[in-house]
């Protein structure tokens, strides 16, 4: 039977001879088709090749690609590089078709490189001087060029990964541990909190440690003079709202305690609205003698600026003008808050305000955004940085004023998880490593 | 009628939290493939900030930049910002509605919209350009590095603090090293004992950037997991204080019979 040159699974055009794809390695003559196999069939003890159709044949959503071009490769590697079968012997020479089809092209790209074994050419380009050293019966060739054509096609000078036999972390497990971190702080801890707008401090273990930017962040805002102004930058919208909200809390609480009066820029189209939900929360946590005062501690108008960083020269050189709209003149702010999501709204602000207007600046940012903030801390060039719920616990426990009862609960819960969280990763990293060391020492 | 929207009390009480679980429970069924409520979920989250973004832009901006000033008399302060906006707009909107167009006739007045349309278009990025590289320098590079060099190298300065100050600035022109060079090209030629000196500092710089990549890493899961906690349990008190737990009980006994 005469073999169909085309493949019908990629639709590469093969050399005359050819029995598999040159680019795919499915079979081109139906008289080489393998047996049909169980898809169920467990893996172990088939040839690459079975082992291949085996996975396509099973449908498994969880054999990945990757898999499948593995065993692809590998089947494709094994029915051409037999050692008592050598195919490839038969299509090398007959013409020059053959170099730059398909994985052979690979070899010509990623092999030796042009030139290498010049003086053995025979016409049919640079790489197959290799091949023909290869089918002359070179053993060491014959492993490089299956080496090569079991990897993926690198360009020349493209850093290669090394080859890796260690066992892929299955994300089914990740899943598993991540959902137990998640589930595990609400063992014994589903019962609602009593009703209450404020109450002692709930029991949550030890009190936190009280790192020095949050306690800078702290002094900073109660050194300030009752209804002096601040200038505060509210970069985060309802997406980010979750983390942000128990960290800006107890600062947007001890604002209004002390009667500052906020000057509310953002740069976001939401930031307006999250900003106001926000300090009625931390409004009606108060108890009655805060609230006489707090009434003029919010503005009533904050300003939406257009065009991102792009802004933030206006409100370095006319921070002023921006709020001439504004009910109540403001006064000179002398202290600046940024309550923002991601390292860069609070990094912009230090970059092109701050060198203008001079004011300290104190930073209230979520837990991922905490390392690349606090070479800053250090500079000097912010007084002070509350991150995360942690840093949030720390600056409520330098607070006369407790939490409501359902604040305080919900403070409590996610510093836990938080915590469940860095063991579950410490897990993972111990295992992941043990894993290595033994899998090495197992593979001798 | 009454009764029947009476019963429905605890579940409009917490609406907004009941809708957003729904919508969120859509989005994640993304997770099992594509489908007509992931996408449902996607079109509303998007067309609500889309719109709310309009709204927020013409309020602020439109209205109170622009409107108010104008009835105020202030026309000839907003004469320049007003042009360039127009100009960008009609040149913006030009390229906008041609695509797709099989008439590309290239006239005089297209060709006058573009080159014109390049001017706003130039300010507004030369201005953030030089706001951010300016801000870059001045705020960041040499701040830092001021801080750096004063903190490691003041009088009087030994152990920890000197210490911690060398490890900076080591690992800080080992990791720009090695984002900038690469070793085939640019160290291997070079001599040898400046070379391998290069080696070892590009050694140093990769496993910095490790660790610091593990330590992002490992600090933004951290953050991540109290944040899907929280959610959970805000889910957990609805159900619980909102009275929908006793509305779920009241409805399986009725229709047990």
């Amino acid at each position: 039977m005469t073999p169909n040159l085309t493949c019908p699974h990629c639709g590469t055009r093969n050399p005359p001879g050819s029995n598999f794809c040159n680019r795919c390695g499915a079979a081109l003559s139906t008289d080489l088709e393998p047996p049909a196999l169980d898809p169920a069939a467990p893996l172990e003890g088939l040839s690459d090749a079975d082992a291949f159709e085996t996975i396509e044949g099973r449908g498994d959503p969880r054999t990945a690609d990757h898999e499948i071009e593995r065993a692809r490769d590998d089947a494709f590697a094994d029915e051409w590089f037999d050692d008592e079968e050598p195919v490839l012997e038969n299509v090398l020479f007959p013409d020059e078709q053959l170099v730059g089809a398909g994985y052979l092209e690979s070899v010509a790209i990623a092999g030796e490189g042009p030139g290498a074994g010049a003086g053995a050419g025979t016409g049919a380009g640079e790489a197959v001087p290799n091949f023909a050293r290869a089918a002359a019966g070179d053993g060491d060739h014959w492993r490089v060029i299956r080496t090569i054509l079991r990897e993926e096609p690198q360009l020349a000078g493209a850093a290669s990964a090394p080859a890796s036999n260690l066992p892929n972390l299955r994300p089914l497990w990740i899943v598993i541990l991540v959902l137990l971190a998640a589930v595990l702080p609400f063992v014994g801890n589903l019962e609602p909190p009593p009703e209450g707008p404020a109450a002692a401090p709930v029991a949550t273990g030890p009190a936190p440690v009280v790192a020095a930017p949050v306690r800078a962040a702290w002094e900073a805002i109660d050194s300030l003079s009752l209804d002096e102004a601040v200038l505060v930058l509210w970069q985060y919208d309802p997406a980010t709202a979750g983390e942000l909200d128990l960290p800006a809390l107890p600062v947007i609480s001890h604002m209004l305690e002390r009667d500052l009066r906020s000057q509310m820029i953002t740069l976001l189209p939401t930031g307006l609205a999250s900003a106001r939900r926000l300090y009625a929360e931390a409004v009606r946590g108060l108890d009655e003698s805060a609230m006489k005062t707090v009434t003029s501690g919010w503005i009533g108008t904050g300003v939406y600026l257009t065009g991102g960083a792009t802004a933030l020269p206006l409100v370095a050189s006319q921070a002023a003008t921006l709020f001439s709209s504004a009910p109540v003149q403001p006064a000179n702010p002398r202290l600046v808050v940024i309550v923002a999501a991601r390292t860069d709204d609070v990094r912009q602000w230090l970059e092109i305000v701050q060198p203008v207007d001079r004011l300290p600046v104190v930073a209230v940012t979520t837990a991922a955004a905490d390392p690349t903030l606090l070479p800053y801390v250090q500079s000097g060039q912010l007084a002070g940085l509350v991150s995360g719920f942690d840093g949030a616990a720390a600056y409520q426990s330098l607070r006369d004023e407790p939490l409501s009862t359902t604040a305080q609960r919900r403070q409590a819960l996610v510093t836990q998880a938080q915590n469940w969280g860095a063991l579950s990763l410490i897990v993972i990293a111990l295992v992941a490593n043990l894993a290595r060391v033994f899998w090495r020492e197992r593979r001798g | 009628m009454a009764d029947a929207a009476a019963s429905f009390a605890p579940l409009l009480s917490n609406l907004e939290l009941w809708v957003g679980l729904v919508i969120t429970l859509f989005t994640f069924s993304l997770v099992l493939g594509d489908n007509a409520l992931a996408r449902l979920a996607l079109h509303l989250v998007v067309g609500a900030s889309l719109g709310y973004a309009t709204l927020m832009a013409f309020h602020y901006v439109v209205n109170l930049r622009i409107f108010i000033p104008l009835s105020a008399g202030q026309s000839a302060r907003l004469a320049a910002p007003l042009i360039l906006a127009g100009v960008l707009l009609a040149a913006g909107g030009e390229r906008i509605f041609s695509q797709g167009r099989t008439d590309t006739r290239d006239g005089h007045g297209r060709r006058t919209l573009q080159v014109a349309g390049v001017v706003p278009l130039a300010i507004l990025i030369g201005v953030g350009l030089a706001a951010g590289v300016a801000g870059l320098v001045q705020g960041t590079l040499v701040a830092q590095a001021r801080a750096v060099v004063t903190e490691t190298f003041a009088a009087g300065r030994v152990g920890a603090p000197l210490w911690s100050g060398v490890m900076t600035l080591l690992l800080t022109t080992a990791t720009l090293l090695a984002l900038t060079l690469d070793r085939r090209i640019h160290v291997e030629p070079l001599p040898r004992p400046l070379r391998d000196l290069l080696q070892v500092w590009l050694w140093v710089g990769e496993r910095a950037l490790w660790i610091v990549s593990g330590v992002l890493l490992a600090r933004l899961f951290a953050a991540r997991l109290p944040l899907l906690v929280d959610r959970i349990d805000a889910v957990l008190l609805a159900y619980q204080t909102s009275g929908v737990r006793a509305w779920i009980e009241q409805w399986v006994q009725t229709w047990q019979g």
